[in-house]
């Protein structure tokens, strides 16, 4: 530690802090126009300068380290003419159009100016004459007011590793611009606007909106991915103005993805439902929520006085808050006497479920910010660019900064590739021969943590045995990857400080998640790479609740914090907590109640959020089923595909609207205010679920969401030290916390497994079916612009992206001569589309990719419900 | 007693040959001073539009908190007051919106004349200011 003074006050800081972090520390602002925390020194506008005692000359502290007993004086005459000089001389060509510039009021430039009271400027030259960048979506770029300060062009670089803009051009004319100064086309993250200290680069959605002093700012929790980024939705009048990340809050740190950033817009889209809606006559009247409720009510307790509660399902989306989710499955469980319900598909939690298997509990085992400082990072069939944007900038900020190495495991040419040293092309489904062929290398060549597997594991014999097939030939005849590079990139991985594997799950085969996790889990194990910090294996799910869903029990087999539902003790534990009866057989899982609604067992439906015409596989099938169900109820923003099929609609509110948790896929439980009043009727879900449950003669909780967190706090020990008072705080909480008391777990199984020992469970890799006719492989799943259906409705993301596309390989597009933007036909077993082609290097040969997104023409029209390989034929139009 | 009365009416005797200072309100109308505060201004530049740009450091300055802006963007992407409104009733002439607009697209004028029969009435927006001095 190096110990220094800063205008007389001491400060002890690690060596290799500036004296601008360190004055912070000691509660000295220095101004600065290009420094900020997430990015690397770079002393562009040198207002930061300060003096050393016993020194000649000035020098600036955010360039320069901290050394032991240095004096440092900030706030000398001299000093501070010297940063009027500065200022003067970034106003001679810095127009002052501050009443029509947007960042009047929150300008650093603007403020610095009025602090050190530059009046006049005795320098005189020319201002900037250049053209505004109107076109470039979401960004707008006056570059008349850049003071090239470099931030955007470093944040770029550094955090987001996009490269999109950079400096262009010498001395006077420098300027910050893309190639050719054509308009932007990125990732539209939108990092460069939050990043600028004036107003050169502007959220082009809060243009001419409003002043920053008008807004009132909430914090919330973004509702797209399970990232769990921090949002700061600021609103006036009651509409979202403009949303922004916060440098020191949460786990993003300010970084946000284009859908966070800019994907709000459907909050206030004209197609939110604003009153309930009864079908009657095979079209959809207004209604009250008395009407509405008073039918629901109805025809449910018709349905279970007749058939019994077994008739009645239930399928919840993982996007509600953790209280809806429990009260939910309350509601469904002890109320309706029913265990069928599922979320998402019952695809999503096949891979946490793996882990809870072998390690002990089911979820990622580290912290998001832990990632940045790993040495090796495995991408395990995760397209993290597309999916968990903010997680790819974690990868990012490991590889540019820290020399990690980034491990590609996929079967697609992602994009993050960019930044891999190793690209692992598998042939598609078959990761797990590949960590199993690691393995074996490892084991081969004694890189194996012997000690880690001797004192904390169990089961490496039956491991070893199963192994024994994985020769490293016979891998690479399996997965199509040279032995050399996947030999090495295990090597690596057994040998690094700090080696993580990052997993996306979503829409993929739910068996094959199960191996994938498990394979994973025993390549840490093998490795040592689990219980300490910067390693472990993160399970990232789709949606923002993806791990608090599975937490809540919204599963057929799980009661809230995992408990066995068929175990009595368990279900009674529950039971005198609630005073309600819970069903005793398993629940059946969303493809289960599908398939029996199917044959008309199913007479009830209750569809809370999810849109599954659209995010189900196999939609013709589904719709079949959701045809066939007597009594359909869907509680939506927005009158979905499904809602259409429904006999009531509920409106439901947006995640700005409600009050809550949500828990992140590092299990952080963090809370979520609300900005708005949701549009007309509409109400929060919470609402809705015990006004139902009063209805049926049972009265749930009070009605806040604290009130059923104090519950779910005494019933889940994984959340007993959960509290709201507790949950004010910018990095959330994170579980295990059992009591009041406990700091939360940053990371788990530090000291031993919760059985005891982590199990090693081999995995077999299964070949997919034998191959058909059709030579291509088809690949679904979302894409960086939308997630689920819900974004469609943001006419910004529709602009970007607005319609399906096959994504096609340059080759294959060569031998079938195919162009780009050409419609063609895509036909599997199950279903036809027709799309659009988009020739890119992102496919691999062989292989097509369709968006998941867009309902009728959609990759979920062509995927059966196993998910196995599909097999689709081409045909052009 | 008499000496105070006398006073008195020396004084009234004094003024009585001096010129009236009561105007004969309506039919007669006080000429104000320049620097007289009276109703707001929208002002027109050489081509007639509006100059306000909307910067709201009117509705920032305003003590009564009586100036409610919402900017918006122009065709030509410019700022301009989308909605512009003085809340006569709230409002206390201080100047000091004049004083903070840096386009001098406010100021306050000569007229006085304001009352109005309801509420709603002294509610002026963005046409009524800008039209307030029109003949």
């Amino acid at each position: 530690m190096v110990t220094l003074t800063i205008d007389g006050i001491q400060v002890t800081v690690p060596p290799g802090t500036m004296i601008l972090e360190a004055a912070a520390k000691a509660g000295i602002k220095i101004p600065t126009l290009c420094n900020s925390k997430r990015l690397i020194p770079f002393g562009a506008c040198r207002v930061c300068v300060v003096q050393q005692k016993g020194r000649r000359g000035l020098m600036p502290a955010c360039f320069n380290p901290v050394r032991n007993g240095m004096e440092i004086l900030t706030n000398t005459p001299d000093i501070i003419k010297a940063r009027k000089i500065q200022l003067q001389l970034i106003l001679i060509s810095h127009p002052l159009d501050c009443p029509v510039c947007d960042a009047g009021g929150q300008c650093e430039l603007q403020n610095l100016v009025y602090e050190y009271g530059v009046s006049e400027n005795s320098f005189k030259g020319e201002k900037a004459n250049l053209a505004t960048d109107h076109v470039s979506p979401f960004i707008e770029r006056n570059l008349n007011r850049c003071i090239l300060c470099g931030m955007c062009v470093r944040i770029c670089d550094e955090v987001v590793g996009a490269n999109e803009i950079s400096f262009l051009n010498r001395g006077f004319k420098m300027k910050i611009g893309t190639d050719f100064d054509r308009p932007m086309n990125c990732e539209f993250c939108g990092q460069c606007v939050s990043v600028c200290p004036v107003g050169a680069l502007n959220d082009r959605m809060f243009l001419h909106k409003a002043r920053p002093w008008d807004m009132k700012e909430t914090q919330t929790i973004c509702g797209y991915c399970g990232v769990g980024c921090t949002l700061t939705v600021g609103t006036k009048n009651g509409r979202i103005l403009r949303v922004r990340g916060d440098e020191s809050r949460g786990v993003n740190q300010g970084t946000l993805c284009v859908k966070g950033r800019f994907g709000w817009e459907y909050v206030h889209s004209p197609e939110r439902l604003t009153s309930p809606l009864i079908k009657k006559d095979g079209s959809f009247v207004k209604a009250t929520w008395e009407e509405a409720i008073g039918l629901v009510v109805k025809r449910l307790k018709e349905i279970k006085s007749e058939k019994g509660g077994s008739a009645i399902a239930g399928l919840c989306s993982p996007r509600l808050t953790n209280e809806e989710l429990y009260s939910y499955q309350k509601l469904m469980r002890g109320v309706l006497g029913t265990n069928h319900i599922d979320h998402a598909g019952g695809y999503s939690y096949a891979a946490p479920l793996a882990l809870r298997e072998s390690l002990g509990y089911a979820a990622s085992t580290n912290s998001i910010n832990e990632i940045r400082k790993a040495d090796v990072i495995i991408a395990l069939r995760s397209d993290l660019s597309e999916t968990h944007p903010v997680i790819k900038s974690e990868g990012v900020l490991a590889v540019k900064r820290r020399k990690a190495k980034l491990i590609v495991v996929n079967s697609r040419n992602i994009y993050l590739n960019k930044f891999s040293a190793f690209n692992l092309l598998v042939k598609p489904g078959s990761e797990v021969a590949l960590i199993n062929g690691m393995m074996q290398a490892i084991l081969q060549e004694g890189l194996a943590k012997e000690e880690f597997v001797s004192s904390r594991t169990e089961g490496i014999e039956a491991l070893k045995q199963s192994l024994k097939n994985y020769s490293p030939e016979k891998v690479e005849a399996l997965t199509g990857v040279s032995r050399a590079s996947f030999v090495e990139a295990a090597r690596l991985f057994a040998k690094a400080v700090g080696g993580v594997i990052l997993i996306s799950t979503g829409q993929a085969s739910e068996k094959k998640d199960r191996d994938l996790a498990l394979a994973a889990s025993n390549l840490t194990l093998l490795t040592g790479q689990i219980g300490k910090e910067n390693a472990g294996i993160f399970i990232l799910g789709e949606k923002n609740n993806s791990q608090g869903a599975l937490d809540m029990g919204l599963t057929p087999g799980w009661l809230p914090g995992y408990a066995n539902l068929g175990n009595p003790s368990e279900r009674e534990r529950f039971e005198k907590s609630w005073k309600l009866s819970i069903p005793e057989q398993e629940g059946m899982g969303a493809l289960s109640i599908l398939q029996a609604a199917e044959e008309g067992k199913i007479a009830g439906l209750y569809i809370a959020g999810e849109n599954p015409l659209v995010a189900y596989p196999d939609s013709s099938r589904t719709k079949k089923a959701l045809a066939a169900v007597d009594f359909l109820v869907v509680q939506d923003c927005f009158l979905s595909e499904t809602a259409s099929l429904a006999q009531v609609v509920l409106p439901a509110a947006s995640f700005v609207e409600k009050d809550g948790t949500f828990t992140n896929a590092d299990r952080r439980v963090q809370q979520v205010r609300p900005g708005l009043y949701p549009p007309g009727q509409a109400r929060p879900d919470l609402w809705i679920f015990q006004q139902l449950s009063k209805s049926l003669g049972y009265k749930l909780n009070d009605p806040s969401a604290k009130a059923v967190m104090d519950e779910i706090k005494n019933l889940v020990p994984l959340y007993g030290g959960i509290d709201y008072a507790r949950l004010d705080n910018p990095l959330g909480l994170q579980w295990p916390c059992s009591s009041a008391d406990h700091p939360g777990t940053p990371f788990l199984y530090e000291k031993d497994f919760p059985a005891g020992k982590g199990k090693f469970i081999p995995v077999e890799f299964e070949e997919g079916p034998a191959e058909t006719e059709s030579p291509w492989f088809l690949i679904t799943g979302p894409t960086m612009v939308h997630s689920g259906s819900l974004s469609l409705m943001s006419p910004g993301l529709t602009r970007l992206q607005g319609e399906s596309y096959v994504q096609v390989h340059p080759e294959d597009a060569r031998k079938l001569g195919l162009e780009d933007n050409q419609k063609v036909i895509l036909r599997s077993k199950q279903g036809q589309i027709t799309v659009k082609t988009l020739v890119s290097w992102n496919a691999a040969p062989g292989l097509l990719f369709v968006p998941c997104h867009f309902g009728q023409v959609g990759g979920n029209c062509l995927t059966g419900r196993d998910l196995t390989i599909t097999k689709v034929q081409l045909e052009k139009v | 007693m008499i000496k105070p009365l006398l006073k008195g009416l020396g004084l009234t005797l004094r003024t009585f040959f001096t010129r009236p200072v009561t105007m004969q309100y309506p039919e007669e109308k006080m000429v104000m001073y320049p620097r007289f505060r009276g109703l707001h201004e929208l002002t027109r530049d050489k081509e007639g539009k509006i100059i306000c740009v909307a910067c709201e450091l009117c509705a920032a300055v305003c003590p009564a908190n009586c100036i409610r802006v919402e900017p918006a963007e122009g065709p030509t992407h410019q700022r301009f007051p989308k909605v512009y409104e003085i809340d006569l009733l709230r409002c206390i002439f201080c100047g000091f919106c004049q004083e903070a607009c840096p386009y001098e697209a406010i100021i306050l004028r000569e007229n006085y004349e304001t009352a109005n029969y309801t509420r709603k009435d002294l509610l002026y927006d963005r046409d009524k200011l800008f039209h307030a001095y029109q003949k």
